[in-house]
């Protein structure tokens, strides 16, 4: 009888442990790749598919270090973060927030960092919550929020270190798209929020339709402009780098930056008499960005002294505000990167000769000048 | 023998605004050289010198060679005004500030700063507590700028930082007059009531044996310490160190704190830290202005630790 007993149990146990790895194998099986799909100019994601799984992965522009890998659909991949839900946003900035906007998906977003720089739509909606103020995170209005996921960006890696502490559960999703390196490369995230969020082939339409205007607008800039941009503040001029935003798209415009373009960094400081000094030896300029001035009677005041120098030279000032009402943010910023056709169709209009109807611009609004 | 060095720093000042306003002038454009040139570096000049009496007089006043303006809450105060100005007025309630709005705002952040340091310390006889309840008020100040900060657009916080700086660059013409008649009476001051000010050091019992009047001394020197540093600050924005480091230097250049020779000794390395700071910003890296207020710290940072390191051995 004991013989029978124990076969029976041996034979069951030895059953089981097949079963169980033939179980272990099949889940061991190696999952096919990913494809991953083209990218235009972007270089900060990649888009993958295989099957009914999606393939999101985050990179530096710069280096390429990987920042991130997502997935979902029913597949489980050991080395990508499995997405369960994205239905709750946490949205890190106004630029952010308007990539969303820019696809009718902002309700999908339920907490902000600062309602204020919000683009027009989402500033005003009553649920939404506001977990931090400049990049000062509550962690508790955050995860009142419930967000299932977190989309952020960094500037070093203990903003994202930190970042990545407040909430260890929620998964972060780096839009590093300020680091791309030109107008059509930050715009070209479009894509990637589009295919995360089920809205990939409005997404890519868009990019398509931006990047067809914008090749288009910049083969018409054939005169080259000097152009000079900003409001000096307590004797300090600021400048964008070279390689910053808005001088490729100066450039793009057939402007002439006429401050030097060396700098490597975001932004370079200049005493005021230099930065005048370059101004002055031009007949003719275009003058973007006043600062925060709507109009003459505000430049005048911040810096009187510019004022008989402005009688010099033929100046054309041009802020970037238009249809902007008080307490909204700017929406250069928002809709901007994601348009940056428009702008630069905007910065045509202004650098090359043809002054514009007051109807053509979309963004710049010309300040008039006594 | 030492206190030669004074006249080669004062040679050097020379120099350096030579330099400045002929050689490496924008000849081009007279406009350019009278109004931004001309201001910058006489101005700097005067600011230094202002600074460094402002120093001299609260490190008497206080008996302590580490008080100066940023100490006592002074340069903290008019910093506070600001940010009371560009996050509050300007971005909340939209009304956009001229260029002498700021400049009467950060004054009266300074002279609030130090009606509030006169009334905390109206009942304190030693200068200790009058000292710490000066780096009470400057913490205090600081950190109700910190949270303004956080409230502030991207463009309002460029704009504190870019005044946070420091610059002579934002000096006009028409705000020389001014800085001369403030320069003359501090240096008149320091002349005037030099003797006084050395019995002043000696303490309380012998000041007052000699038939110094403590209320009435301590009245002037706080008048003009505040004065120099509060006006200096609302115009140039916050510049460290140079109140602090060129009594030390003039003294340890003396090898004496009577006040006789130091003032104008101190007025000298004033001018001097101030015009090298301003040059160094403007020629270090081509193209682009570095923050004063940076150089002067870290011209005046080893200048100090060196000077006490001696005093120790």
């Amino acid at each position: 009888m004991m013989p029978r007993v124990s076969t029976f149990f041996f034979a069951s146990l030895i059953l089981l442990l097949a079963l169980g790895s033939c179980q272990r194998s099949q889940t061991n099986l190696p999952l096919a790749q990913p494809q991953w799909l083209r990218n235009d100019q972007a270089r900060g994601f990649r888009l993958g598919a295989q099957g009914d799984d999606q393939f999101l992965l985050l990179l530096d522009p710069v280096s390429g270090d990987t920042l991130g890998r997502f997935q979902w659909g029913p597949g489980q991949y050991a080395q990508f973060r499995h997405l369960d839900a994205k239905s709750r946003i946490a949205s890190g900035s106004g630029v952010i927030s308007g990539l969303f906007s820019a696809l009718d998906l902002d309700t999908l977003i339920r907490a902000v960092d600062q309602r204020s720089y919000q683009p027009h739509g989402l500033m005003h909606r009553e649920d939404l919550i506001q977990f931090a103020l400049g990049g000062n995170f509550n962690r508790q209005e955050l995860l009142k929020a419930q967000p299932h996921l977190l989309v952020h960006y960094f500037f070093d890696n203990s903003q994202r270190e930190e970042i990545e502490r407040l909430a260890p559960k929620v998964p972060v999703l780096w839009i590093q798209n300020y680091r791309e390196a030109s107008p059509l490369a930050k715009a070209e995230w479009i894509r990637a929020v589009g295919f995360l969020f089920g809205a990939y082939s409005q997404a890519d339409s868009l990019y398509s339709l931006v990047k067809h205007n914008y090749q288009k607008l910049a083969q018409q800039a054939k005169v080259p402009k000097p152009v000079f941009c900003n409001l000096p503040y307590a004797g300090n001029w600021t400048f964008p780098g070279q390689n910053a935003y808005l001088s490729t798209l100066i450039r793009d415009a057939g402007g002439t930056a006429i401050w030097p373009q060396e700098s490597q960094s975001e932004v370079m400081v200049m005493g005021i008499e230099e930065a005048v000094g370059l101004w002055n030896s031009q007949p003719q300029l275009l003058w973007i960005h006043p600062g925060d001035c709507p109009d003459w009677d505000c430049m005048a005041d911040r810096v009187p002294r510019l004022m008989p120098l402005s009688r010099q030279t033929q100046l054309r000032v041009a802020q970037c505000d238009k249809g902007d009402l008080p307490g909204q943010v700017n929406r250069w910023y928002n809709e901007g990167s994601v348009r940056p056709d428009q702008l630069l169709s905007d910065l045509i209009h202004l650098t090359q000769d043809s002054l514009p109807q007051p109807d053509s611009l979309y963004f710049y609004r010309l300040i008039k000048q006594p | 023998m030492k206190s030669h060095f004074t006249w080669i720093a004062l040679a050097l000042c020379t120099g350096i605004c030579a330099w400045e306003l002929w050689f490496d002038a924008p000849v081009e454009n007279a406009y350019l050289w009278w109004e931004f040139r001309w201001p910058r570096v006489l101005g700097g000049l005067m600011a230094g010198a202002t600074l460094a009496l402002s120093g001299l007089f609260l490190q008497t006043l206080f008996r302590n060679p580490l008080a100066g303006p940023f100490l006592i809450g002074i340069s903290p105060g008019a910093t506070l005004a600001m940010a009371l100005g560009l996050f509050g007025i300007e971005q909340y309630q939209g009304v956009q500030l001229s260029l002498n709005g700021q400049i009467a705002l950060a004054l009266l952040g300074a002279f609030a700063a130090l009606a509030l340091q006169l009334f905390l310390s109206r009942r304190q006889r030693s200068t200790e507590s009058l000292l710490l309840i000066g780096m009470v008020l400057s913490f205090a100040f600081g950190a109700a700028t910190d949270l303004l900060q956080n409230l502030a657009s991207a463009e309002r916080l460029k704009m504190f930082s870019l005044w946070n700086m420091g610059s002579f660059e934002r000096l006009t013409l028409a705000q020389l007059p001014g800085l001369a008649i403030l320069l003359t009476s501090l240096m008149g001051l320091a002349f005037w009531r030099a003797a006084a000010m050395d019995s002043f050091l000696l303490g309380d019992t012998y000041a007052q044996s000699g038939g110094l009047s403590l209320k009435q001394m301590r009245g002037w020197l706080i008048a003009g310490g505040a004065a120099g540093a509060a006006w200096i600050t609302a115009l140039c924005g916050p510049i460290s160190f140079i109140g602090l480091v060129a009594p030390h230097i003039a003294r340890e250049l003396l090898g004496s704190g009577s006040h006789r020779r130091l003032w104008i000794h101190s007025a000298i390395w004033g001018s001097f830290l101030a015009l090298s700071a301003d040059f160094l910003a403007h020629h270090l890296l081509p193209h682009h202005l570095l923050q004063v207020n940076a150089v002067s710290a870290l011209i005046g940072a080893p200048v100090l630790l060196y000077s006490l390191l001696r005093q120790r051995h």
